[in-house]
């Protein structure tokens, strides 16, 4: 049994079926009764201690809140073969993601930080950062530990990237603030350029990626949207500035504190000028 | 005033937009090989889709008065499709010197990746041994650094710069075709993403009229190909003199593809006869309706 049996009750008499097949497939494998049941098992279960779902995402760090009951199904299902020999695993992953629907192919690649050997499920991941279905992207790109954990930095940016492009929110994109750099500070910057070139909005949850790495230019601009009318932005840019050791912040976060009227972008500012007193205070020492 | 598409995706439209398209002045567009939404999984279907926008399309468009033309390619997003990728790009010969087929494209960067790189590279060098005009589509994100580096490789493999158009550029992008190398500079006019008919508009009163094409890249997305002449009469309504927008609209493209062995420039001075008897392979656009036939069809 897998993780997942600890929150979800299976329906009978399907389930029983499932279980059957199964045992039969591990004795006797053969693919097309494998995806027909990979394809059959949503019908099966369904999340029985929903309270229960938050102690086991803590426990296997992956936030199960965001996932239906049949993408565990099916995650559960491929789990009862992930003691096959890697390579035949990596085969009938591939398979299930070859020829499963949306909804399939949303299922695996929810549950492949799970998997045995997750380097070798790498071209899965690198498709699914190709589609344009959007809630198959989604799949990989949030609450998902698997690309932060797996992709080099060039798969990384552009995946972070394309979910800044088609809208996604990027806090649920595990592991974003370990793995921001410079080079996707750059590709954000970019984006930001032709945002403002083509007078559409930029959303607020960049900041995080460009502040630590932006040079004079991209500060003076950062600053800008500081005091600009925009209050998800002044909140933003004050809160991302705060995450940084830099005491040149200090003077414009001053400056928009003494007008500044909104009590969420006060605290923000309030925050980070305490936070860049203190560590660079503690730098000095 | 007629106009030329050249960069359009028909096999994803309708007959409504081809009837649309010809009567507001569409005479002649060009469909390059792009993707269809979902991965293709087999050589084979890619290859029936090349059969497809050579020879269906062709006619489907002639049947509302439209030249059509195409460009053929293995595109940049299923570069990173190994199932597929060398597959294509070792039949593409076949079908470099097939009737109406006008350029290499689109070919470039989606992602940026090094399969990308490799077969944008390849297909390079074969434009510079057919002499073919090539279609370059710049990346939606990350478009600064990928228009620069395909400048890099146009001239890495010695594609003459004037028989390339480097596409869907925007502010940012312009000035560094135009100012940094020889190429053409292609935009597209989209309602709510990339490029905007106001946009262009500033841009071409910027930057001039040299070296500069408007498309539509109507597609399976939400996209109108009759953005090329909404675009015109926006100019035209800002004061562009006739001359002008001619140039733009009509001799840009043209002038961009004769660089090229297969374009038969002549064929643009008529418009295609219609005549809505014929078929395709036994395919009839028409569902009971009675057929256009323009006067000088021969007589059935």
């Amino acid at each position: 049994m897998s993780v997942f049996s600890q929150v979800v009750r299976f329906r009978e008499p399907g389930w029983s079926h499932v279980q059957e097949e199964i045992a039969s497939l591990r004795k006797d494998f053969d693919l097309d009764r494998f995806l027909a049941c990979f394809a059959w098992v949503k019908k099966c279960l369904e999340i029985e201690t929903p309270d229960a779902l938050g102690a086991l995402s803590e426990a296997i760090s992956i936030d199960l809140r965001s996932w239906s009951a049949d993408e565990m199904g099916r995650a559960h299902f491929l789990l009862s073969f992930a003691d096959f020999p890697e390579e035949r695993f990596r085969d009938i992953v591939e398979k299930c993601y070859r020829y499963g629907d949306n909804r399939e192919q949303i299922a695996v690649l929810k549950a492949l930080s799970l998997f045995p050997h997750r380097e070798a499920f790498l071209p899965i991941a690198l498709s699914a950062c190709r589609s344009n279905v959007i809630p198959v992207f989604a799949a990989l790109a949030l609450n998902n530990p698997y690309p932060a954990a797996v992709f080099a930095a060039h798969a990384f940016d552009n995946l972070v990237l394309k979910a800044i492009f088609v809208g996604l929110p990027l806090p649920a994109i595990v592991g974003l603030s370990e793995r921001k750099n410079r080079e996707l500070a750059q590709m954000v910057e970019d984006w930001i350029d032709e945002r403002e070139a083509a007078n559409r909005p930029v959303i607020p949850e960049i900041w995080p990626l460009v502040c630590p790495f932006a040079g004079e230019s991209r500060l003076a601009r950062a600053y800008r949207y500081l005091a600009g009318a925009d209050v998800g932005h002044r909140r933003a840019v004050a809160l991302a500035l705060g995450q940084t050791a830099n005491p040149r912040h200090l003077p414009h976060l001053a400056e928009r504190l003494k007008s500044e009227t909104q009590t969420e972008v006060k605290t923000a500012i309030e925050d980070a000028i305490s936070s860049i007193e203190a560590m660079t205070g503690r730098e000095k020492k | 005033m007629k106009f030329f598409d050249p960069h359009i995706h028909m096999s994803a439209r309708t007959t409504d937009d081809y009837e649309a398209m010809a009567k507001n002045g569409i005479a002649a567009v060009c469909e390059p090989a792009f993707w269809v939404g979902e991965p293709r999984t087999h050589v084979g279907t890619y290859e029936d889709y090349l059969h497809s926008i050579i020879g269906w399309e062709r006619f489907r468009a002639s049947q509302f008065g439209v030249h059509h033309f195409c460009a053929v390619s293995l595109n940049p997003r299923e570069a990173n499709n190994p199932e597929i990728a060398s597959g294509v790009i070792e039949l593409l010969p076949r079908y470099l010197h097939k009737e109406g087929v006008l350029a290499i494209g689109e070919i470039g960067f989606d992602d940026m990746t090094h399969e990308e790189e490799k077969y944008f590279l390849l297909q390079l060098e074969m434009a510079k041994k057919y002499r073919m005009p090539v279609i370059i589509h710049t990346p939606h994100r990350n478009k600064k650094q990928g228009t620069e580096r395909s400048i890099a490789l146009v001239r890495e493999v010695g594609v003459p710069e004037d028989s390339v158009v480097i596409d869907h550029n925007t502010e940012e992008t312009l000035p560094v075709v135009l100012y940094q190398c020889g190429c053409w500079a292609g935009h597209t006019i989209y309602p709510k993403t990339k490029m905007s008919a106001e946009r262009m508009v500033k841009l071409v009163e910027k930057y001039g009229t040299d070296r500069v094409i408007v498309n539509s890249s109507a597609d399976w997305g939400v996209s109108d190909p009759l953005n090329v002449p909404k675009t015109c009469d926006l100019m035209r309504g800002q004061g562009f003199a006739e001359e002008r927008l001619e140039r733009l609209f009509w001799h840009n493209p043209i002038n961009f593809f004769r660089h090229g062995p297969n374009f038969d420039v002549e064929v643009l001075e008529t418009r295609p006869l219609v005549d809505q008897r014929l078929n395709w392979q036994g395919n009839t656009v028409l569902r009971g309706q009675d057929p256009v036939v323009d006067s000088g069809c021969a007589k059935k």
